[in-house]
């Protein structure tokens, strides 16, 4: 049995690791559904103690879900390198490495070799809210009432009042490029001077191209510097360059996996696309390199077999989603396989697009122009860059590419951005390809704004205008 | 052959018999009392209109917020396809179908063959409603029919302040305390009504031709009103009654259906 | 020394008679078509209950709709204020309070000594108002004062979708359809209720000491409901009706303003000769 922390400062990640590693307990067991052993309640007895109070917790339909035979290979890969991640940073912080709080675009190499625990603020927001049936409501209330404001992104609040709730470790400083919005500038702001850490922010360019570029390695450089500063040691090009390579194995999973979504029948399922924003956050580790490698040959087989993921004899129904995924409810993905055929093939989170290059690995000065590049292609950073053509264009080629039969906005209600130009990308998408589209409001990771019933109700009626 | 199709709807049930070309016979009913009784007693009365028994009809189709209450064997339509396949089927220059029924109202685009594109509903808040008009027109003393007729020019309208349906009941009787002629207090409200629909259209991007249905757009202040706002005309059908369209819609649709086989 | 506080609501008004330092008396009435009407008749009422006449009224301070028009006001103070007042009179430990009324709900945050430190108000929706509890009772043929009884013992409360009071009411019609038990339906109302409350709450944060005003207040079930909801106990308003918090806290504003300009010195606060409009 693996030492689990019972630090105070560690309850959110010990809480993934053991759910890590009891949803590869249960996926080892000779199940389908948690029925085949009576129930939830029945499978609780026969569960090691020591599993049995996070067993709780966990949503029940996840659970069956991830039972299907379609998803379970590619969750005990989820769930093993959540775990063997939650078990490394725990080592790390054991030994003293300071937390790096970090946003979701940046790709954290330089803070691996740096020898720092660098953790993504959204994702503690997020994956609580994908595994648990309490989400992440706690952290969100408890900042709100600090006086945050509630109409301001889910993403940042569910962390930021696990900071204050002392869920998560002290920081040694916070990490945030301009990009992409304001919104989550304002959270890191407050947690910097509450905490009394520095706030290293890295200014993202506004447009798309060389001289863009070359701005924002130069910023790079100046967020290494200071890094450095508080590491109390220099960058090692040798060090970088190993978890550059891990990286951009993981990259190159990714990208052949996002080609591969373009077949009929789609060969990936829905719940990665959440999933694999877990992974995307800390690209660089090994454990993001493994995952996708096993999410990859997961797809690879099923491209080889000609395979789909929707039952057999229902027609496929390819859906794009306009902005993103709720967090809250991963097993909607897999009902909209199983009920309506319906695959989810790519949104604005997952998209990498396929210009993506590997870093090249020769000496430092080529590594942070690749860093520089992969920056600005990075899911958020990438669509808030320059003009709405960028965002509206990357839709208008999924559809094309993906050959989509519909595209849906469920709009994230906080992310402003985003509300500026819904219907423009909506009416280009139409106009171009003339794909029909939903549109509709909900929050990403607090399912109290529009519940999980509520979303399926919606994309029950859509699917009866077909 | 014959076509059913049932539209429970908020506050009425809506059944029409399609024949072959044309509805045969139909009827409205309001949802008093137990709503199984309703649609029976409504469609036993359709049936026996059009000179047949149930057990003859082939093809049935069901819609609306209240269908898991037809008691017979049909087969389940969505409100917005019912709707835009029967408008589409009655005029083929519809680009944009805006039904303002009992508790919410629809904005629907469609293209050229009649698919629909995009739509908005308005499920979160009874503003704007056809509810809103029954309790507008009680407040009043007017009949909801009367109602629609009123059309009076800008700035002679009472002023309607509040989205809410609940406290616009409110406000209408301070306006009448406040001795405004309930003329100008129902051309008020029908501008207000007209410009939430107006903001829902503009939502979705409204574009001609637009065509009216449901209980509320036999209300001419407001459909006026949308105009007014819109700066496009908004048309009705004159074919059929602007109540029966969804009900018509779940016929055509069930027909389709079986046709696909 | 006599001090008059007049509030007037949108569904009740509510008049309080203090005098050294202790309410007199108390008056609540359904409103009136005017709120210069509802602020006579009610002041007139307990006016009346004391053996009082308003030539006895030194000071009289109203609130609520409409404040600005009732004549024989000396000043108008907004409710928010008046509320924070008057609940914090009844309890000093109270810091929070939550005002639910007949067409508004507001959470006031107070210091020790009263006053509003901030706040937040809806009355925009009926959702979470007076109103939606007013419906709800229409639909389920109960007057609104057994709205409360109806729900006791119920065994499993069902949960509203909507939150719109027009399309609960019609959710509710359709579980009538369906045969679901009244109570549950009642329980689920109260929850219902509860949960929007909550809501408006956390957007202002709750601070210790929570009390809750207002006619709901009267309303044990929604109170019950709101207590678990939001996962603490109420304060006590001790003998203070919680409907008439907003007319108390004007009275004490009274007291506190006739106070102030008698310190001033000059103005003879007493009598009717103080009539508002006049100069």
């Amino acid at each position: 049995m693996a030492e689990y922390s019972d630090r105070k400062d560690r309850t959110i990640t010990t809480r993934w690791q053991i759910s890590g590693d009891l949803a590869k307990f249960i996926l080892n067991q000779d199940l389908t559904h948690l029925d085949d052993w009576g129930g939830k309640e029945a499978v609780r007895e026969i569960l090691p103690e020591h599993f049995q109070k996070n067993f709780d917790m966990i949503q029940t339909d996840l659970i069956n879900c991830i039972l299907e035979e379609k998803n379970k290979q590619t969750a005990i890969a989820f769930a093993e390198n959540i775990s063997k991640w939650g078990e490394w940073l725990h080592e790390q912080l054991d030994e003293g490495k300071k937390v790096v709080y970090h946003y979701f675009i940046h790709t954290i190499e330089p803070l691996l070799a740096l020898d720092f625990a660098p953790i993504c603020f959204e994702v503690l927001s997020g994956l609580t809210s994908a595994l648990y049936t309490d989400g992440c409501e706690e952290g969100i209330d408890a900042i709100e009432a600090e006086g945050y404001p509630d109409h301001l992104c889910s993403s940042n609040k569910g962390a930021a009042g696990y900071l204050l709730k002392g869920y998560i470790p002290q920081p040694a400083c916070f990490l945030k490029g301009s990009a992409p919005c304001d919104t989550s500038n304002r959270v890191y702001e407050w947690a910097a001077h509450k905490y009394k850490v520095p706030l290293i922010v890295v200014e993202a360019p506004y447009y798309m191209n060389e001289r863009a570029h070359k701005f924002l390695t130069e910023e790079i450089k100046r967020m290494i510097v200071k890094l450095e500063k508080i590491a109390g040691k220099k960058l090692d090009e040798d060090k970088l360059r190993h978890y550059i390579q891990l990286s951009n194995e993981a990259v190159d999973y990714l990208a052949k996996i996002q080609d591969l979504r373009k077949h009929v029948p789609c060969p990936d399922t829905g719940w990665h696309r959440p999933a694999d924003t877990i992974f995307t956050a800390q690209l660089g580790t090994p454990f993001a390199r493994d995952y996708f490698k096993a999410l990859y040959e997961n797809v690879k087989e099923r491209v080889d077999k000609g395979q789909g993921v929707i039952p057999e004899g229902k027609k496929e129904i390819r859906l794009a989603w306009g902005y993103t995924w709720e967090a809250f409810d991963l097993p909607f993905f897999n009902w909209l396989e199983n009920k309506h055929g319906a695959i989810y093939t790519e949104d604005t989170l997952t998209y990498f697009p396929m210009d993506t290059e590997m870093i090249d690995t020769t000496n430092m000065e080529t590594m942070l122009a690749g860093l520089g590049r992969r920056m600005m292609q990075m899911p958020m950073a990438r669509q808030v860059m320059s003009f709405s053509d960028v965002w509206i264009n990357d839709f208008v080629d999924i559809s094309r590419a993906y050959k989509v039969d519909a595209l849906a906005i469920g709009g994230h209600m906080a992310c402003k951005h985003f509300w500026a130009l819904n219907k423009l990308l909506s009416d280009k998408v139409k106009e171009k390809t003339g794909v029909p589209t939903l549109r509709f409001e909900m929050d990403m990771m607090d399912k109290r704004f529009t519940s999980p019933s509520e979303l399926k109700r919606i994309m029950d009626d859509f699917f009866a205008t077909f | 052959m014959f076509y059913l199709g049932c539209d429970v709807g908020s506050m009425t049930t809506k059944t029409v018999i399609l024949g072959n070309k044309d509805v045969v016979a139909y009827d409205i009913a309001a949802n008093n009392g137990n709503l199984t009784k309703v649609v029976e007693t409504s469609v036993n009365k359709v049936v026996s209109k059009a000179g047949v028994s149930l057990a003859d009809i082939d093809v049935k189709g069901g819609t609306g917020m209240g269908e898991q209450y037809i008691p017979f064997d049909h087969s389940k339509e969505g409100i917005i396809k019912c709707l835009a396949v029967a408008v589409y089927w009655i005029h083929p220059h519809t680009r944009t179908v805006v039904d303002i029924g009992g508790l919410s109202t629809s904005v629907i685009s469609i293209n050229g063959h009649g698919k629909v594109l995009e739509y908005r509903t308005s499920d979160k808040c009874a503003s704007g409603s056809g509810f809103f008009l029954k309790l507008a027109a009680q407040a009043l003393e007017l009949k909801v029919e009367d109602l629609g007729n009123i059309i009076i020019p800008c700035g002679e309208r009472a002023h309607m302040g509040t989205q809410c349906a609940v406290f616009g009941e409110s406000e209408i009787v301070s306006h009448i305390n406040d001795g405004e002629e309930p003329e100008k207090i129902a051309a008020g409200i029908n501008y207000s009504l007209g410009s939430s629909v107006a903001t829902m259209i503009n939502r979705l991007g409204g574009i001609q031709d637009i065509v009216a249905t449901g209980g509320v757009a036999k209300n001419k202040g407001v459909l006026r009103a949308i105009e007014e706002i819109l700066g496009m005309e908004v048309i009705t059908l004159s074919s059929i009654d602007e109540q029966l369209v969804g009900a018509l819609g779940a016929a055509l649709c069930a027909q389709q259906r079986m046709q696909q086989g | 020394m006599i001090y008059v506080g007049c509030d007037v609501g949108s569904l009740s008004g509510e008049a309080v008679i203090i005098e050294d330092n202790a309410i007199v008396v108390h008056e609540i009435i359904r409103v009136r078509p005017r709120p210069e009407q509802t602020a006579l008749e009610v002041t007139q009422k307990a006016l009346t209950k004391a053996k009082m006449s308003f030539d006895d009224i030194d000071y009289c301070v109203s609130t609520g709709y409409g404040r600005e028009k009732i004549p024989f006001a000396q000043s108008s103070i907004s409710e928010i204020s008046c509320h924070g007042r008057g609940a914090q009179w009844a309890n000093p430990s109270v810091r929070t309070i939550i005002d639910i009324g007949g067409q508004d709900a507001k959470v006031i945050k107070v210091d020790k000594f009263g006053y509003m430190v901030d706040f937040v108000m809806n009355d925009k929706c009926a959702a979470g108002t007076g109103r939606f509890l007013e419906g709800m009772a229409k639909v389920l043929g109960v007057e609104l004062e057994d709205l409360a009884a109806l729900s006791s013992g119920a065994a499993s409360p069902v949960s509203l979708t909507k939150t719109c009071t027009v399309l609960s009411q019609f959710e509710v019609l359709y579980m009538l359809n369906d045969g679901i038990d009244r109570t549950n339906i009642a329980a689920g109302i109260n929850r219902a209720m509860a949960e929007r409350v909550s809501k408006l709450a956390k957007r202002v944060g709750i601070r210790e000491g929570v009390a809750i005003t207002g006619g709901v207040a009267k309303n044990f079930a929604v109170v019950k409901s709101l207590s678990e909801v939001l996962g603490l106990e109420f304060v006590s308003l001790g003998e203070v009706d919680p409907q008439i918090v907003g007319a108390l806290g004007a009275a004490l504003f009274a007291k506190e303003r006739a106070e102030r300009e008698y310190e001033k010195g000059g103005i003879e606060v007493k009598g009717v000769n103080k009539k508002r409009g006049n100069g």
